[in-house]
């Protein structure tokens, strides 16, 4: 997961993304990176507490120097069901809502890749199963969606499920019932 | 990332915490107020002792009588009695010098009506008014013909005038110096405090003729001021004053010590500067010791605030912050609250000097130095004691951060 979203560098073996490899970047070209082509929810959500919504997805873009950036984060909270809480506070908000405002700040940025590690583990069975449809939903936009779980059930709604026991690799499965082209990992 | 974005995540992170803001600006605030005050008593001080030497007279030198240090029939800690208005009368003619004013010194009660207090009775010559800038406010000064004919007439100062006479009309009215009536002639203009702390408003002008002929019976005087031409005038005039005095009471051959010694008034004033000097280099390592602590809390503060903070952090290195921009938000976060502080502690070091020194009567200035320099000091200590805790939070492993929210 840190290796995938360039926190971190691989001991040994290559990673490319988008077709280019990541080891030989500088510090500053990897945060560049992160910002343009990589989404991160957390378990914990990681909203900065007493900041608004639109703050809180505002952030990626201030750091790329984007335009408009409270137009776009409004967008984003949009798109993800959040247009009636704009200016709410993490506070203010329920488990499910603070990780939709999590995904919005992910989205904002517009990035090809959106890395989610156990996105569901703090929210209740329900939130849980809004915030996997959403994922659909951003899935059949055509955005790859990396969701990394302990939940076999969840996983099964991913295209493709990768198992890692113990650090090692164990199983690549395509799932033949999901419709959607964008492929869905796990990691267990 | 532009600083103005920064400044906003900055601005923001202050208000989320706005308990901790408050105590990290206080602590700089004391710091700073107190350097405020300081550097406000500093320049009341200096001020002060620019109107003094204004009062002074210009280029003065005062050469007095000195004590005896032998003759054991005369006694030691005496005065010595060889300074005459012959040596005045020569000294006057130096070329180095622009005028001089001779002085003999007496004391004792001054009675008006029921009332009596003892004042300084100074016997002189119509040139003390101009070396001295005693000047006049009603009436006149003594002038020669007082001097020569030894008339008994005085020129009094202000506080004699609020002690003896409650704001009746003194012009022209009699006072008993000693058993000898005084007709009141003139009234000088109020000088206030000399820079040791006495004052001269108590002085009694008299002719110098009267006080020796009439009062003392005696032919010495007690000192002579001397007004040199110009500023380099006065080594020149010291010297030609040693020499002629050496010179006419004897002791220039001889190993005795002189009989007299000369004092540059406006050295002494230095002299007592720099004494105010180290009292002032002794209260600004206190301050320096508060600001030390301001800066010290504000570290603590910021440490902890970064402590609290790795979720944040990590998160916004994850979303694409750069190392720099971790960096400039936390430095700009310290240099926020010190400034805060700086203008807070101003505000409270300039109230402090506005009231302190209407209370306590001391010379205190509120010059640009007093808001200047506390700015400058607070944005040095949001710099040295910010970038540690700024670094660190650079510097974090966004793994490491993430995972210990």
């Amino acid at each position: 997961m840190n290796i995938l979203g360039l926190l971190d560098r691989a001991d040994s073996g290559e990673y490319s993304i988008d077709g280019q490899s990541v080891s030989g970047l500088s510090a500053s070209a990897l945060a560049r990176m992160r910002n343009a082509k990589i989404g991160f929810v957390f378990q914990q959500f990681h909203l900065l507490p007493r900041t608004n919504a639109v703050e809180n997805v505002e952030i990626p873009l201030i750091y790329s120097n984007a335009d408009n950036p409270q137009e776009r984060a409004i967008a984003a909270l949009k798109r993800v069901g959040l247009g009636e809480r704009l200016k709410h506070y993490p506070e203010e908000l329920s488990g499910g809502q603070q990780q939709r405002v999590a995904i919005a700040r992910a989205l904002v940025t517009n990035p090809e890749l959106i890395l989610a590690d156990e996105p569901t583990g703090n929210l209740d069975k329900a939130s849980g199963e809004d915030l996997m449809g959403l994922f659909e939903e951003l899935s059949a936009d055509g955005r790859t969606i990396i969701v990394i779980t302990h939940h076999e059930k969840l996983a099964e709604r991913a295209k493709r499920v990768v198992r890692i026991d113990d650090g090692r690799l164990t199983e690549v499965r395509h799932n033949s019932k999901r419709s959607s082209a964008t492929p869905i990992g796990e990691v267990a | 990332m532009r600083w103005h974005k920064n400044l906003r995540f900055s601005f923001r992170a202050l208000n989320r915490s706005r308990f901790r803001t408050l105590l990290s600006v206080s602590g700089v605030a004391i710091g700073i107020a107190a350097v405020a005050v300081l550097i406000g008593a500093g320049a009341g001080a200096d001020l002060a002792l620019q109107k003094s030497l204004e009062r002074l007279g210009e280029n003065l030198l005062a050469v007095n009588a000195s004590l005896t240090t032998t003759g054991a029939l005369r006694g030691e800690g005496r005065m010595h009695e060889t300074l005459t208005m012959d040596d005045w009368r020569r000294i006057k003619d130096l070329p180095s010098v622009k005028r001089a004013a001779p002085v003999a010194d007496g004391g004792g009660a001054v009675r008006v009506g029921a009332r009596a207090q003892s004042f300084t009775i100074v016997g002189t010559t119509p040139e003390f008014h101009a070396a001295k800038k005693f000047d006049v406010v009603t009436g006149r000064f003594i002038d020669d013909d007082d001097v020569a004919l030894r008339h008994r007439v005085a020129v009094i100062g202000a506080q004699v005038v609020d002690d003896l006479f409650f704001g009746e009309w003194p012009i022209g009215e009699t006072m008993l110096i000693g058993n000898n009536p005084f007709t009141i002639i003139g009234i000088l203009k109020r000088k206030g405090l000399n820079p040791d702390g006495t004052t001269d408003d108590g002085h009694i002008i008299v002719p110098v003729s009267t006080v020796q002929r009439r009062m003392l019976n005696v032919d010495h005087l007690a000192r002579i001021f001397v007004q040199a031409r110009s500023k380099d005038m006065i080594p020149v005039a010291e010297a030609e004053i040693a020499t002629l005095l050496r010179g006419e009471h004897g002791f220039g051959r001889s190993t005795y010590a002189d009989d007299f010694e000369i004092q540059d008034q406006a050295a002494l004033l230095a002299t007592q500067k720099k004494m105010s000097k180290s009292f002032g280099s002794l209260t600004l390592g206190l301050a320096a010791l508060a600001l030390t602590l301001g800066g010290v809390g504000l570290l603590a503060v910021s440490l902890l605030s970064v402590r609290e903070r790795y979720a944040e952090i990590g998160l916004r290195i994850a979303v694409g912050a750069h190392a720099r921009d971790i960096l400039i938000q936390f430095l700009t976060e310290s240099i926020l609250l010190a400034l805060m502080g700086g203008m807070a502690g101003v505000l409270v070091g300039g109230a402090c000097i506005l009231i302190g020194g209407q209370v306590t009567g001391w010379a205190m200035a509120l010059t640009w130095e007093t808001v200047a320099y506390p700015f400058l000091i607070s944005l040095g200590i949001a710099i040295v004691f910010g970038a540690f805790p700024a670094l660190r939070a650079a510097r974090l492993d966004p793994i490491v951060a993430l995972r210990s929210a």
